[in-house]
């Protein structure tokens, strides 16, 4: 009997199908779709091209390439930048008064020297001794010269005896 | 006739024209098949020419295990499933009243070959009873009885187009048929008194 009935059904589905689109509207149906397609999308063999990974993976490398170029580039200018800044610093707290660029670069120089003396990297006392009394002899102390064995002595005792009178002051 | 292989395979290396052959033969049937889903012809067309034109956008993506129609088919459901989730309409019920377009309220093609007018009416009533039918089942059931039987689609392809075994399209088919014979045993089986009397 259900199977009667379920035949029936499908007997009047074939007899009666889905209807079909009104002719009228056919016409237009593929013309409108290819508009749309040319339109709205390249041809795929191209839409690799719009890949979104593949897109940002090359605007990743790209920007990447850029900033590494740039700061290499720019990292000189700001050093210059900076030393300009710090000048600039130094006039308005009005440090830079009367002061020349010669003797500026003197005052740099010397400042130099001072750090190197601090910094201890002889390898030995000699060799120490003499750096030293090449050292005194740049800043203007021509007595420090090591002219002969005799007055090395005489400037390694006045060294000790500074010493000495250091640590008693302290 | 170039297959559907040969004109995809043109249409990949730039051929974009070509694809319109494509579109001239599977139009009726996907228009058809959104039809069944929505019940009207303008937004029938509207949701397979969409799925004509996301094919097209995707067609690199096109695995060629299965047909085209079915790959197509597949994007066409899919198309008719967001028509609803996102505008929140439900799908067209068919009503008999007097003042609609019955030519828009039914969805299946109605003709009386005697041309009685009263034979006319009785499979007009039927065809909606059959269709508020159809429209009453499960999510599903109603997608594979509609794939299958409305749009003739076969259980591979159905199958295809659902996501599922063949053997799931089976049990659903056979389900929803046992639910169309329980809702229309008392309208087919006074359709078939009727035709013993003619």
């Amino acid at each position: 009997m259900s199977n009667d009935v379920t035949a029936r059904l499908m007997a009047w589905l074939h007899r009666h199908p889905l209807k079909r689109p009104p002719q009228a509207m056919q016409t237009a149906y593929t013309d409108e779709v290819m508009a749309r397609v040319r339109a709205s999308a390249p041809a795929p063999a191209f839409q690799w091209v719009l890949r979104p990974r593949m897109v940002f993976g090359f605007g990743t490398a790209i920007a990447f390439g850029m900033a590494v170029v740039v700061l290499t580039h720019r990292a000189p200018d700001q050093v210059a930048s900076h030393a300009e800044h710090a000048s600039q610093v130094l006039a308005e707290l009005g440090e830079l008064n009367g002061v020349s660029g010669n003797e500026l670069e003197d005052e740099a120089a010397a400042l130099d020297h001072m750090m190197l003396a601090e910094a201890d990297t002889s390898a030995d006392d000699e060799a120490w001794v003499q750096e030293t009394a090449e050292l005194l002899n740049e800043v203007g102390d021509s007595s420090a010269q090591p002219s002969d064995e005799g007055s090395l002595e005489e400037l390694l005792k006045e060294l000790e005896s500074l010493d000495e009178s250091d640590i008693a002051s302290s | 006739m170039a297959s559907d292989a040969e004109v995809i395979a043109a249409v990949l290396q730039g051929d974009a024209d070509r694809y319109a052959e494509l579109v001239t033969r599977y139009q009726p049937a996907a228009w058809r098949l959104a039809y069944s889903f929505v019940g009207n012809w303008d937004d029938a067309k509207e949701l397979s020419q969409n799925g004509f034109v996301k094919a097209y956008r995707h067609l690199r993506r096109f695995r060629r295990q299965a047909r085209f129609s079915t790959w197509l088919y597949r994007i066409v459901v899919n198309e008719c499933k967001d028509f609803f989730k996102h505008k929140a309409r439900r799908p067209r019920m068919v009503s008999l009243g007097h003042d609609e377009d019955p030519d828009e309220a039914i969805v299946f093609e109605v003709a009386d070959p005697t041309g009685d007018p009263s034979d006319l009416l009785a499979a007009r009533e039927l065809a909606g009873r059959v269709q508020e039918a159809i429209g009453g089942l499960a999510g599903r059931q109603r997608m594979a009885f509609r794939l299958h039987h409305l749009n003739g689609l076969s259980l591979e392809e159905t199958a295809d187009v659902m996501k599922c075994r063949v053997g799931t399209v089976k049990a659903h088919l056979f389900r929803s048929c046992e639910r169309l014979r329980v809702a229309l045993s008392p309208y087919l089986r006074e359709q078939e008194r009727m035709e013993v009397r003619e």
